[in-house]
């Protein structure tokens, strides 16, 4: 009884800690408050699904978002059987994989920051699935490329990749949305 | 202009978070989630106390052990295993409903049980009548045969429960809830099929009345044991029946059937039209009727509906795989609206919108049966899954439909038994 008291304990405040970082992280995948709502909701249940059988999970945050992820691709699929099977497949190549984040984040651009802000949200929207979950778990999530990895099923070497083309394709559409 | 884009990451995400009533809310659906579906150790610890309805009536998985024990007692265990897939017309057919299932009958010791094995049963027939009707064998004896036995369980379900009723409220109610609504999917089932089933259905539609009134007094019931206002029984023709000791199931299900039938001539209302959702109660001394939602009523559906949509969650993620495209996108489509629901009901809840709340429960639960009977039924028989239109919040589901209380219906149900 303690025991299974102590895992409920553990999983209420794994809710109370990390359900705002996945609503978060949910809203920017999805683009859409209620479905993101209704997503972070079901990876709790499910999460609790899985725990509650004998389900062991060492680290929350990386479990509860590999769930949350998993349902997300769900709701891609079932809108459109689309290019992601390709996109998962890709290999990386090794210049990309060696290509430091660091000036890839600058950006010319004649907008104020508000603007900026506001052409952010609409070009995240036109990412590709994969680049967007990438894009969103290292700058919105601050999670780093080990951790993407892990919550995406994914090696580290694939999640370098798509954060550097997520974020030069982004560049790209923030380009064009200047003009 | 020069940017650092993780500023403005930062900043972006800063703008969309999640608002505190949001999140309590959510918790809210969590904590009860976790509540209900306690760590397995506890749950084989607790045995018997646990009362999941929801996951009892899902045949596919829990009769095999009892089914097995048939087996071994009646004939060979291949026989008993195989009449287990047979329909009406089939020659193992007999074996299936008069060893098999009677054997599994005779195990059940306790009212609620046998509540639970004859809803089982009840949904075994409608499975059968909706496979019948697709490959165009439901002729007049087959459709005759599953009638008849349909009410057979039916009524066993109705004299169960509401024997179960008096000494257990939350079980009673717990287990006609879910039969209520499961009923409701296959009654949506077979109204998509062509004409042949349109006799079962009529079946169907008659008894659904009856489950409705133990419902309702369950509720009832429920309420009373929290509150001074005294709660008025909405059925009272099936009081008597339960009162009456004696003769099988079948036997005082018939006689119940013909008092309740007289009873409804007498108040010009027919049991089939009481309200759901529901609790009527009459003041003492005040001799008015007014309609109110007991919170233990809400809380239970609230249950009900959370641990209905898990069910048609693992069901659906167990047998994804083996559904076309077409379905899987609308058993997601029905599962989202199942999950929201239970979230607009927390939100009510919160708000002190009780009445609300039960609505949204109620058609969450609707939404989720009707997951398990349209996922099992695209796989078995190859029907199309389809999303009822949503006309409003809880009128999902035709047949046993939630029905508003009227000021010139609730006190005909109530002079019934004066």
């Amino acid at each position: 009884m303690a025991r299974g008291d102590a895992q409920e304990k553990l999983f209420l405040a794994a809710f109370d800690e990390y359900s705002g970082a996945l609503f978060r992280h949910a809203f920017f995948r999805l683009s859409d408050r209620e479905k993101a709502l209704d997503a972070v909701q079901d990876t709790f249940l499910k999460a609790w699904d899985f725990i509650r059988t004998g389900g062991e999970v060492k680290s929350y945050k990386a479990f509860l978002y590999r769930v949350l992820s998993n349902l997300i691709i769900d709701e891609y699929r079932k809108k459109r059987a689309d290019s992601l099977d390709m996109l998962l497949e890709e290999a990386p190549s090794v210049i990309e994989k060696e290509v430091a984040e660091g000036s890839v984040l600058e950006v010319e651009l004649a907008m104020d920051e508000e603007a900026l802000i506001g052409a952010v949200r609409e070009a995240i929207e036109k990412l590709e699935p994969p680049y967007r979950a990438a894009v969103t778990l290292r700058f919105i999530d601050g999670f780093m490329p080990r951790e993407i990895a892990e919550a995406l099923s994914i090696t580290e070497n694939v999640a370098s990749v798509r954060i550097h083309r997520g974020v030069a394709k982004l560049k790209e559409i923030l380009k064009h949305h200047e003009t | 202009m020069k940017h650092n884009l993780n500023d403005i990451f930062q900043k972006l995400g800063d703008s969309a978070s999640l608002s505190s009533s949001e999140k309590a809310r959510m918790r809210n659906v969590i904590s009860e989630y976790v509540s209900f579906k306690p760590a397995s150790r506890d749950v084989a610890r607790a045995g018997a106390k646990e009362h999941r309805p929801f996951l009892r009536f899902g045949f596919f998985v829990r009769p095999v052990a009892l089914v097995l024990v048939a087996a071994v007692f009646v004939s060979g265990a291949g026989v008993s295993y195989a009449a287990e897939l047979a329909n009406p017309g089939d020659i193992l057919y007999p074996i299936k409903v008069s060893v098999n299932e009677e054997v599994r009958a005779a195990f059940a010791a306790t009212p609620e049980k046998r509540a639970l094995w004859q809803a089982a049963r009840a949904e075994r027939r409608l499975d059968e009548a909706a496979a019948l009707a697709v490959s165009g064998n439901l002729d007049e004896k087959n459709r005759r045969n599953l009638e008849a036995r349909f009410e057979k369980h039916a009524d066993a379900v109705v004299v169960n429960t509401d024997l179960l009723e008096e000494s257990d409220a939350p079980v009673a109610l717990d287990i006609v809830t879910a039969f209520e609504t499961r009923l409701a999917a296959h009654e949506a089932l077979l109204e998509e099929l062509d004409g042949q089933s349109k006799p079962v259905l009529n079946a169907l539609k008659a008894r659904t009345g009856r489950i409705t009134a133990i419902r309702i007094r369950a509720e009832g019931r429920l309420a009373r044991g929290s509150s001074s206002a005294q709660v008025r029984l909405a059925a009272p023709a099936l009081m008597r029946a339960v009162n009456e000791q004696g003769g099988d199931d079948a036997e005082r299900a018939r006689d119940h059937e013909e008092k309740e039938k007289a009873g409804s001539a007498r108040s010009g209302v027919a049991t089939e039209t009481l309200p759901v959702g529901a609790t009527l109660i009459n003041n003492p001394g005040e001799g008015s009727v007014t309609d109110s939602v007991s919170p233990e009523v809400v809380h239970q559906l609230q249950t009900a509906a959370l641990k209905a949509h898990a069910e048609a969650r693992e069901l659906f993620e167990r047998l994804v795989s083996r559904l076309p495209d077409n379905d899987r996108g609308k058993a997601r489509e029905l599962l989202e609206k199942s999950a929201r629901a239970i979230r607009d009901g927390a939100d009510a809840l919160a708000r002190g919108e009780d009445r609300d709340a039960l609505e949204k429960f109620r058609t969450s639960l609707e939404l989720s049966q009707r997951i398990i009977v349209s996922v099992k039924a695209a796989i078995r028989l190859d029907i199309p899954i389809a999303v009822p239109e949503e006309k409003s919040d809880s009128a999902f589901l035709n047949g046993v439909r939630i029905q508003e209380p009227t000021d010139s219906l609730i006190p005909g149900i109530l002079n019934t038994g004066d």
